[in-house]
């Protein structure tokens, strides 16, 4: 233990000091380029948006009480606005952004584990660098009034290039019809559904993606212990995946929001096995501090200066909710010949407290499948996770975090294989952080990943799964 | 930088082809007969607040109904096109004014030029020559340029000269303004206009403010 604490303090020291160092990046991600303005004004630690970088996203990247006074880079105007006056005769007008809207976004991570790269039951710690773990450009902007975009191309090491999200957002695009401005925006792509704002993953200042959102039922496996043959589920849904979507949304009298999509519910594949559609819902309400659509009671204009009080400071109270309903063909792994229809489910119930430097959210997620197994066993499963998370701005560049989730998914009844059993994903883990923006768009986290309970490795006798990680994030 | 209108300086802040505008304004207007003689007229003023749009200059406050005749004099305004930009990009006139649409640019321009949904006129200005239309009818007038999409500007025709337009940070006056009740308003390109019930007496001030939404 003694030669692994200082094998991780040395990579851990070396990578800060050298980033201390460095000279400060010169440039800046295409939102602030566009405004000339800090990231802090939208982030409270990058990526977490503040509350006024949710009511900016949730507006199509324009600022909510009128988006041209702020605007810096002057945009090349592709139709003049008095040309709506002449469609359908002419093009409706607009403007592209005056600089590309592109960002590069770059992740070095170390990893210090037992088993997922290192010598699996060793007992041994092994340091991994990924250097780096990911590389992705961005690029965001507006296309005219009420068109927003967003798109990202992620490289990851060893995993190839993907598009992980392309879409475009029609703010009000019934406001013709006499629909209220903000009542009704579409948006469609590829994109992060984001269905528990108190703790999604866009949101995520530490390393770790949520527990309730990564894990996907293809990963539990039923195994034979003596053969150490495996057979594995079919249903690939994973909450975290950007998925193809068509989503309506809307915010109400200025603190409710809603929405209601339609997807692919195909995860990370690009064409369906099948031609189901997933539905799902989402409301959140927020009691207090700046509302969805921006306003803030007792200010008058939106400012872009990041108060004194510090951008992320938001006393308020959200509840939320959430409802998937999917239905994915399933095949086992080996395929078998026969095929069945999983229908499954989620809901999601949290809450989110922020008062002055604090950030607190809590919730639950729950669900069931019906078929996940197909002939292999019979009967529904049910799947919960609890999940707890306590962020404290120290500094406004130093940012603590605890992490609490707990993940149950019940076995498969009757399992119809002679000398195997199942496994379990069961699990509950602690995940401290301590998070540092050593420049306003190079952020420096430490976390650990210490478990309580991993059914999954006490099965097969392996070493409970600690890990500990270092993540240098930086975009420009 | 000061705008003149009805022939009395007022604050408000113009480019420089956009000084040239006023001013021929001025000239056309000076001729004008005012109902309200000197010493017995009201004054206007207020500031406009335009949430989400960056040049408040760019709005105009009239007064929608004056009792009596304007005329416009010969002496046309100008409207120039210089680097694909309308100068000025909003302009105020009195209805009968003729516009003097200039080209400064070495390319081609055409100025189509639309009112209440209909089409004005639309006449090609070779470089470095000029057009002059008369404005006979109340209301805005869009001027586009179908070579140049993103070219665009704005004139108000109006039924008379009280009218001004805010300096950047917002204050307007209207002066020599005659005694009478009246309907004040407020328009910008991009937002919904707004009106206000004045009333003017002799040597008095009337302050209104506006605060245009979109």
């Amino acid at each position: 233990m003694k030669k692994i604490s200082l094998t991780l303090l040395a990579t851990t020291a070396t990578t800060f000091l050298a980033l201390v160092f460095t000279q400060q990046a010169s440039a800046i991600p295409a939102f602030a380029r566009k405004y000339q303005t800090s990231c802090q004004t939208c982030h409270s630690m990058p990526p977490k948006l503040n509350a006024f970088g949710e009511a900016y996203r949730l507006n199509g990247y324009q600022i909510p009480d009128g988006d041209e006074p702020h605007i810096k880079d002057t945009p090349l105007v592709t139709a003049a606005p008095a040309w709506r006056e002449v469609w359908p005769k002419a093009n409706w007008p607009g403007w592209i952004p005056g600089s590309p809207p592109v960002a590069i976004r770059l992740f070095l991570d170390t990893e210090t584990s037992k088993n997922e790269i290192g010598d699996p039951g060793t007992n041994k710690y092994t340091t991994n660098f990924e250097f780096p773990h990911e590389f992705e450009i961005l690029t965001a902007g507006t296309f005219g009034e009420d068109l927003g975009f967003f798109g990202e191309i992620e490289w990851k090491q060893g995993g190839g290039a993907d598009i992980r999200q392309a879409m475009l957002k029609f703010q009000n695009p019934l406001e013709w019809a006499g629909v209220p401005k903000n009542w009704l925006h579409l948006w469609i792509g590829q994109m992060d559904q984001a269905y528990l704002p108190s703790y999604r993953d866009l949101d995520k200042p530490g390393r770790n993606h949520p527990l309730w959102g990564n894990k996907r039922h293809r990963e539990f496996v039923v195994r034979n212990l003596v053969t150490g043959a495996t057979r594995t589920a079919g249903n690939n849904f994973r909450h975290q995946d950007r998925m193809p979507a068509i989503e309506t949304l809307g915010i109400l009298g200025s603190r409710l929001h809603w929405a209601f999509g339609v997807t692919t519910g195909a995860g990370e594949q690009r064409f369906e096995r099948d031609n189901h559609k997933d539905l799902y819902y989402k409301l959140r309400y927020k009691f207090g501090g700046r509302a969805y659509d921006g306003s803030l009671p007792g200010e008058k204009d939106v400012s872009l200066a990041v108060r004194p009080t510090g951008g992320w400071v938001d006393n308020a109270l959200q509840l939320e909710h959430f409802g998937y309903f999917g239905k994915q063909r399933i095949s086992t792994t080996p395929s078998s010949a026969s095929r069945s229809t999983d229908r499954f489910n989620r809901f999601g119930l949290a809450l989110r407290w922020t008062w002055e430097d604090l950030d607190f959210a809590s919730g639950f997620v729950w669900g069931r499948h019906s078929d996940p197994w197909g002939d292999l066993s019979e009967g529904t499963i049910k799947y919960r996770s609890p999940f707890a998370r306590l962020d404290y701005m120290i500094y406004p560049w130093w940012m603590a975090q605890l992490r609490f989730e707990d993940l149950h998914i019940s076995s498969p009844r009757n399992l119809r294989l002679s000398g195997f059993s199942a496994g379990s994903l069961d699990q509950t883990r602690f995940m401290p952080a301590l998070i540092f923006l050593i420049r306003s768009n190079l952020r420096f986290v430490i976390e650990g990943e210490l478990y309580t309970r991993n059914k999954d490795a006490e099965s097969r006798k392996l070493s409970t799964p600690h890990a500990f990680w270092t993540r240098f994030d930086f975009a420009f | 930088m000061r705008v003149v209108t009805h022939g009395r300086a007022k604050s408000g802040s113009v480019n420089q082809a956009g000084l040239l505008a006023v001013s021929l304004a001025f000239l056309s207007l000076s001729s004008v007969a005012a109902p309200g003689e000197r010493g017995r007229t009201g004054e206007v003023t207020g500031t406009v607040r335009a949430q989400g749009v960056k040049k408040l200059a760019d709005a105009v406050v009239y007064i929608e109904k004056v009792q009596g005749q304007f005329q416009a004099t010969g002496t046309p305004v100008a409207v120039d096109q210089v680097k694909r930009t309308y100068i000025p990009h909003v302009s105020a006139v009195v209805v009968g004014t003729e516009i003097e649409f200039l080209n400064s640019d070495n390319e081609m321009h055409n100025v189509h030029a639309r009112q209440n949904q209909t089409q004005l006129f639309n006449v090609g200005i070779l470089p470095q020559r000029k057009a002059r239309r008369i404005l006979k009818g109340e209301g805005v007038v869009t001027l586009l340029c179908d070579i140049h999409p993103e070219m665009s500007a704005y004139i108000l025709v109006l039924q008379n000269p009280y009218f001004a337009r805010p300096d950047e940070k917002g204050n307007y006056t209207i002066g020599s303004v005659p005694p009478g009740t009246y309907t004040l308003r407020a328009w910008h390109e991009k937002l919904k206009a707004q009106t206000m019930e004045i009333k003017v007496t002799e040597g008095g001030k009337v302050t209104a403010d506006f605060e245009l939404k979109p």
